[in-house]
């Protein structure tokens, strides 16, 4: 317990009101930080808890701006794999060169690697697949409207990369792909000798409608032999 | 005897009982040694963070950025999704030369706050400068960046810099001209317990309640961290992977164990980490756990980051106790937050 003298507001805080104001503010503080995690984990296949909206809505623009908008889920709610993507520079007068990013080789300290290996993962969260919406989505104005700007996202994203990537290789062609790395399972790695860095754990993700590789839409894919063929090993 | 009773459980003592504990809880000055430890922690963090960013600095700000200033300006004004309020000036500025002296200026800024230097003013001169930079920056971010701009924000509530700083050593030096001066002692605060000291704490504290409890219980809505094989998903994933440890895979009962206790330990450490019982074991599985992740998954600014955080729980009287009988005559009895 603190002495007497010291557990003794100071003048300020005497007024009871200069406290009360103080509290409403502590409230709304918290209230914000605890808002948007409350949205987010109430997120569903249909969309967001509409109370848990409604809670988040008074303090949804003080949270933005003060970057207290977080989810928190931290390897959640499963460890999932990882993404990176690559990129294949080309021209006429030079052989071609290809690099990953993250590359923890290329990529020191690992801060700047992480700050990689994050974009990567941007690239892929913003993914939406081409083409028009499907067939129950287009009967609905509004969410085609959102299908289509979420393709759009992903468009601005991946060509602000490869205009990023246009400015360091100048005079050369760019192309990037998305690789999904995921980990062995268990009896993989103990029973079937798959390494966490073996070939058939790494899957290109291509830019297509339905995800394959037969359709006839892509527009950034490396020519490779195959998804094993080309990769190498993750540096870490 | 049931008269008393009854007084007891009368309505207005009940809420007068909850008033008095809430003022308790917030306005009981404490002492800010605590928080300058975390200042100093959380400060170099985040100048490292900016040196780091400084020897890549036109890929991640301006026009030619993995992500340029048109796409992060749309990204956050609603040209794809609902607009929401992140704004940065970052994103309106193409000259390179203006980014660099403002990377510059935080560079400076920041390392003035870790050491301690006028901290009152660049406490949130270099909070307001890593908000302008995580908008920015959008993409590229992580735990740590949520941790570290967090942190840099209630530690310029309070008076971070009253002790282990150079306004610590400035206020010695010119003891005559402070004492004279109203502004000067708002410059540079002496290390008596103060109000604004405990608010600040509190509010780390109870952010990082909130950080466990969803993260644990977004856990809690995966089936690898009910069977637990979360861990093993964690330490074979080879992109995080700094040291492997997957030879972990060989003791399912270990592994699995670590998964359950670490769901656990999220979940209920916004209620254990209060009482001075279980306290230290909650602090010493946070220490274990972001320890784990600074070493073997790689992210060792963010594992680092999360422990400094967690020392907003260790009472200042802790930080102070080498030091009674050169400070001020209240450490003599040194206050607790507990």
């Amino acid at each position: 317990m603190l002495p007497d003298r010291l557990n003794a507001h100071p003048s300020w805080l005497a007024n009871p009101r200069v406290r009360f104001v103080l509290s409403v503010l502590l409230i709304g503080h918290v209230w914000a930080i605890v808002g948007r995690p409350l949205e987010f984990a109430t997120q569903g296949p249909f969309g967001t808890s509409p109370s848990a909206s409604a809670i988040y809505a008074p303090v949804r623009g003080y949270s933005q701006f003060a970057y207290l908008d977080h989810g928190y889920a931290f390897f959640a709610p499963d460890p999932g794999p990882s993404h990176f993507f690559e990129a294949l520079m080309t021209s006429k007068t030079a052989p071609p060169e290809e690099l990953r990013f993250p590359d923890l080789a290329e990529q020191q300290p690992r801060l700047l690697y992480h700050r990689h290996f994050m974009l990567a993962e941007f690239l892929n969260d913003v993914y939406h697949p081409p083409g028009g919406p499907p067939k129950e989505i287009s009967e609905n104005a509004i969410a085609s409207v959102q299908w289509m700007r979420g393709r759009n996202r992903y468009e601005a994203v991946r060509d602000s990369i490869l205009n990023h990537l246009r400015q360091e290789h100048p005079g050369k062609d760019v192309a990037i792909r998305r690789v999904e790395h995921r980990q062995p399972g268990l009896p993989e790695f103990n029973e079937g000798g798959i390494g966490t860095r073996d070939p058939r754990l790494f899957q290109v993700l291509f830019d297509t409608i339905d995800g394959g590789p037969e359709s006839p839409i892509v527009p950034e894919v490396i020519p490779t032999d195959g998804p094993g063929e080309s990769q190498t090993e993750p540096a870490t | 005897m049931k008269d008393r009773l009854f007084s007891r459980l009368a309505p207005l003592d009940y809420g007068k009982s909850w008033v008095d504990a809430w003022d308790h809880f917030w306005f009981t000055p404490t002492a800010p040694h605590t928080l300058a430890v975390i200042r100093i922690a959380t400060g170099s963090l985040l100048l490292y963070s900016h040196l780091v960013l400084a020897a890549n600095l036109s890929s991640f700000l301006g026009d030619s950025a993995w992500i340029n200033n048109d796409t992060i300006a749309s990204i956050h004004q609603g040209d794809f999704t609902p607009p929401d309020a992140a704004r940065s000036y970052l994103w309106n500025i193409s000259s390179p030369a203006l980014l660099w002296a403002h990377h510059l200026l935080t560079i400076l800024v920041t390392a003035c706050f870790a050491v301690g230097l006028f901290t009152r003013l660049t406490a949130p001169l270099a909070w307001w400068l890593q908000l302008m930079l995580v908008h920015r920056l959008t993409g590229t971010l992580f735990g740590f960046d949520q941790v570290t701009t967090m942190l840099t924000m209630y530690l310029m509530l309070g008076p971070s810099g009253a002790v282990f700083s150079v306004d610590r050593l400035l206020r010695r030096r010119f003891a005559g001209k402070v004492g004279k001066s109203r502004q000067l002692q708002w410059l540079l605060p002496d290390d008596r317990p103060s109000v604004s000291a405990n608010i600040a704490t509190r509010l780390i504290q109870i952010h990082l309640c909130i950080v466990y409890l969803f993260g644990g219980l977004w856990k809690a809505r995966g089936t690898s961290w009910w069977d637990g094989t979360a861990i093993w998903f964690a330490i074979s994933n080879a992109q995080y992977q700094s040291i492997d440890i997957t030879w972990l895979g060989r003791y399912p009962r270990l592994f699995s164990l670590l998964a359950h206790v670490t769901v656990f330990w999220e979940v209920f450490y916004c209620a254990l980490v209060w009482p001075k019982l279980t306290r230290p074991i909650v602090l010493v599985i946070a220490i274990a756990v972001h320890g784990g992740i600074a070493l073997f998954l790689g992210m060792i600014t963010f594992g680092t980051i999360m422990i400094v955080a967690n020392l907003a729980f260790i009472p200042p009287t802790w930080w102070m106790r080498s030091r009674v009988g050169e400070s001020s005559p209240e450490f003599a009895h040194p206050p607790s937050i507990a």
